[in-house]
């Protein structure tokens, strides 16, 4: 899995691509973990390069959630589409994250939180 | 009974199964044309059986082979997935509580309950010492052969 990181208004964007399954979620299990570990606790990811996610992916950002104290601001989603929406909606997951429409804005809302 | 196309393979029981099983699963679905719409919640209820099968019924096991059978019957995408592994009937696990709060949330049973919401039927047999699971996925503009769901 090809995953693009970058730095912006000190919140970290963790851009991962394709599919997220139980064949790939530990790539972003461990980018996410890194840049958590490293310190970091204002932490974006970016599902516009993203096809699909399965319960392995729902999983890591569970983890990730809970790492940063669960607290509303610091861990953003962005760019949905259809499909990535509609399985965080049947798991219940849309009410426990803050998701916006697109990278500046869940950039926004972190740095601000 | 009329021809109906159908493809079966067989992948090892490990991650590179997986990805193996995923990509002959993107194959068919490109081989007949079936759109984005009825591919996708196909490969993510087929990540969510195989992961559990390589992750419980051959934990620990390097001889699992897990078979899956495509195909169109009617009005349907049809994937049938058979391991030999102990009886589990993964139907029969408790549904999580999808509205709890964050620090309640547990990953376990989330994967079952995504492959209910996400096919139209499901079933689940144990015949020759072997778990078969039925996934079922109406095709779109497709009549139903039953209505309701699984």
């Amino acid at each position: 899995m090809d995953i693009q990181q970058e730095v912006r208004d000190g919140v970290t964007v963790v851009a991962p691509s394709g599919r997220i399954d139980s064949t790939t979620s530990a790539e972003l299990e461990q980018a996410i973990g890194k840049s958590l570990d490293g310190g970091n606790r204002k932490l974006v990811v970016d599902f516009e390069r993203v096809s699909y996610i399965s319960s392995a992916g729902l999983r890591v950002l569970l983890v990730a959630a809970k790492r940063l104290g669960g607290g509303k601001g610091t861990l953003a989603l962005c760019s949905l589409n259809d499909a990535v929406r509609q399985v965080f909606d049947l798991a219940g997951f849309l009410p426990l994250f803050t998701v916006e429409p697109t990278r500046d804005g869940a950039v926004a809302r972190c740095a601000g939180a | 009974m009329a021809m109906m196309p159908s493809q079966t393979v067989c992948v090892a029981g490990t991650l590179d199964g997986i990805r193996a099983a995923t990509d002959a699963c993107d194959r068919f679905l490109a081989a007949h044309d079936l759109d984005r719409e009825t591919g996708w919640p196909v490969q993510v209820a087929l990540d969510e059986i195989l992961a559990n099968i390589v992750g419980h019924a051959y934990k620990g096991r390097s001889d699992g082979v897990i078979e899956m059978t495509f195909a169109l019957t009617g009005s349907m995408l049809v994937v049938t997935i058979a391991d030999d592994g102990p009886a589990v009937d993964p139907l029969a696990l408790p549904t999580p509580d999808v509205g709890a709060p964050l620090q309640d949330r547990r990953p376990g049973g989330l994967g079952i309950h995504l492959v209910k919401q996400l096919m139209h039927r499901v079933e689940y047999s144990r015949k020759d010492d072997r778990n078969c699971l039925v996934l079922m996925r109406q095709l779109p503009g497709q009549a139903p052969d039953e209505p309701g769901k699984g």
